[in-house]
């Protein structure tokens, strides 16, 4: 559907185009990480027809891939040791409805590349979501944390190494501690003090209290807030 | 260390209002006579257990009196692993993960996924399975517009048009149920086909639910439309512009809302689509009530599509006839040698998808339903992604919120019809 516009792509940057191919009609290039900023700003400005949106990104672990020998070229892993993942962009151009598919690959030890945040900043969930599933770091993206899961989790979980039964320790909201439950009987038959209540202000000292405004209240509590998680 | 001060919520610094002015500065000045108020501003937590919030979602407030300020909408309550479980699973048994995607139109979701198995086999289904493909999607687009124009209504007050909605859903509901044998849960679709065909007085029953449907949508549009509170809390209230909606990725009906003249049905039609005669609707404004204009406008069209299809359908087979891919028929299961064969390989070892990377999508009813399958040639997906049309959406929201008041998220946070089992999958 969008061969001219792969060839464009191909012929405009010959250097940064590691592959390409279709199969299935879906158009796809392999681009070298490090031009991946550059060809998408081309790609969304200057192509015919330009790429206006980011439809989709995610990222493919390849760990342990074993495409049969019909395999297409578009889905042969990279070799054992090199390239693991593969990022894959789903790119869009709105007038002409035409499609293509940019894949970076990365190395297993330090899998990274540019943001596309600044391109269209419609990345910017989407490699969230990447680097929390597949423990992707994007380069220069202004809020890089996980999206669907929380900060405390271990690991990223799409990962093909990743046990699909493996548990995660339960992380809870931090909360102040509340004080031990003692019942309201303490209340009821003892001095407040033994409930951990402050004193009872004695009548009359209220009033007296009232032009001093900048005293800091008592705790009413003696248990101090939770510091860390 | 607490929620509010986590690490991570990082918002624009907005000053702290109301401070003594700075040092040197004449007393009052600026203020005229006026004593200076002692006001800040305040984080709010809201949701993720909130009724405006749909159960799901939190967002983390910085508000100025009334106004927000700042905002960080957090996702992934709902979040079970869809892609996880897709992967260690045959192909024919994520269907049911995928009634769960968005829970409230199952069959797009099912048919969304189906066509990128298809595509992968290349495979095409037969006629009239393309027909109720398209009459039962459209089914789901009607049940999934009624909640989220009957829920946005229900936050803002309105809840008589709530009660009408689920009362149309309801019918439409049970119609579903007829066929599929589940409300919800539907896994209706399979792999080359479907699993059933339509029931006796199919045709009929739909006929009755969506006049029942057009009567309760009559009476809705007499509520809402020209009502002056939905009005003023919705117009101009979320506006998102056409080039800000393209960089962010919006399709669908938010999308149309923000004038972004885009509908997979018609610009890369699949099935009977371009046989039959419907509009995309297109608004401009970008509002909340652009959006709410659009769903009812784009219901209509639905329902003309449907009863279209209903018409036009041909009869026929509903399932490819390839022993490969779909089950054969039980009575030759329990006769013959080679179906039996045939059953047994497709239980036990599943659809063989050869070995590739394609991404299909459909027009689901928040907008481009996207499956980014990859397969290694075995009877499971390698990678099964799902493009869900509310991530854009809901990574937008943030800005869309900022600047209005607090009682604004509620009707904003409404048209863009987040469900969470389709954001955080």
């Amino acid at each position: 559907m969008s061969k001219a516009a792969l060839d464009a792509l191909v012929a405009r940057f010959p250097d940064a185009v590691v592959a390409h191919g279709s199969w299935r009609g879906d158009e796809w290039a392999v681009v070298r990480g490090e031009r991946l900023v550059e060809l998408a700003r081309w790609l969304r400005d200057e192509a015919s027809p330009r790429f206006e949106m980011l439809v989709d990104l995610t990222a493919v672990d390849y760990l342990g891939y074993e495409g049969s020998d019909a395999t297409p070229p578009s889905a042969q892993a990279p070799q054992p040791g090199e390239e693991r993942f593969e990022v894959v962009y789903h790119l869009l151009a709105l007038g002409k409805m035409k499609r293509l598919r940019l894949k970076v690959r990365l190395w297993e030890d330090a899998p990274e590349v540019d943001s596309l945040v600044p391109v269209w900043p419609g990345a910017n969930w989407f490699e969230r979501e990447a680097w929390d599933l597949y423990g992707i770091r994007f380069k220069g993206h202004p809020d890089l944390r996980r999206l669907l899961l929380y900060e405390e989790f271990v690991g990223h979980p799409l990962r093909k190494d990743y046990p699909k039964d493996k548990q995660q320790p339960l992380v809870g909201p931090t909360f102040t501690p509340a004080r031990p439950f003692t019942g309201g009987r303490d209340l009821l038959t003892g001095p407040p003090e033994k409930a951990g209540l402050p004193a009872q202000t004695p009548p009359g000292a209220a009033l007296e209290r009232l032009g001093e405004r900048t005293e800091p209240e008592a705790p009413s509590s003696p248990d101090k807030p939770a510091s860390g998680a | 260390m607490s929620y509010t001060d986590h690490p991570t919520h990082e918002f624009d610094e907005a000053p702290p209002l109301g401070d003594a002015p700075p040092a040197g500065a004449p007393a009052g000045a600026g203020l005229d006579d006026a004593p200076a108020l002692d006001t800040r501003v305040m984080d709010l937590n809201m949701g993720p257990s909130h009724p405006a919030m749909h159960g799901t979602i939190r967002m983390v407030l910085k508000l100025d009196g009334e106004k927000v300020v700042g905002s960080d909408v957090q996702i992934g309550y709902l979040h079970r692993g869809f892609e996880k479980e897709a992967e260690n699973v045959g192909w024919t048994q994520v269907f049911p993960y995928t009634d769960r995607l968005n829970y409230v139109s199952p069959l797009l979701n099912n048919i969304g996924y189906a066509m990128g198995v298809e595509k992968m086999l290349g495979v095409t289904i037969p006629e009239r399975a393309q027909w109720i493909r398209v009459v039962m999607g459209e089914l789901s687009r009607l049940t999934d517009h009624l909640t989220c124009v009957g829920a946005s209504a229900m936050e803002l007050g309105g809840f008589s048009a709530f009660l009408y909605f689920l009362r149309a859903r309801e019918e439409l509901y049970k119609l579903i149920e007829t066929c599929t044998g589940a409300r919800l849960t539907v896994a209706y679709v399979r792999v080359g086909g479907l699993a059933a065909d339509l029931p006796p007085g199919f045709a009929e029953n739909c006929e009755r639910a969506l006049a029942e449907t057009e009567r309760l949508m009559a009476d809705v549009d007499r509520l809402l439309t020209r009502n002056r509170i939905f009005y003023d809390r919705t117009r101009g209230i979320g506006t998102v512009s056409r080039d800000k909606a393209v960089a962010m990725g919006w399709t669908g009906p938010c999308g149309r809302a923000s004038g972004i003249d885009y509908d997979v049905r018609r610009d890369a039609p699949y099935y009977v689509y371009p046989q039959l005669d419907w509009d995309v609707v297109v608004g401009a404004a970008g509002d909340n009530y652009e959006r709410y204009l659009v769903r009812m406008e784009e219901m209509v069209q639905s329902m003309r599509i449907v009863r279209q299809a209903l018409k036009g359908m041909p009869a026929g087979p509903i399932i490819v006839n390839d022993p490969k891919v779909a089950l054969p028929p039980k009575e030759e299961v329990y006769n013959t040698i080679e179906a039996m064969v045939n059953h047994f390989e497709l239980i036990m070892a599943g659809i063989q998808v050869p070995a590739g990377e394609v991404y299909s999508y459909t027009e689901a009813a928040n907008g481009e339903l996207g499956f980014y399958i990859v397969s290694e040639g075995a009877g499971r997906p390698w990678k099964c992604r799902v493009r869900p049309p509310c991530i854009p959406l809901m990574s937008t929201v943030s800005e869309m919120v900022n600047g209005y008041m607090l009682p604004d998220i509620v009707p904003t946070f409404g048209s863009v019809n987040m469900v969470g089992g389709e954001c955080d999958r």
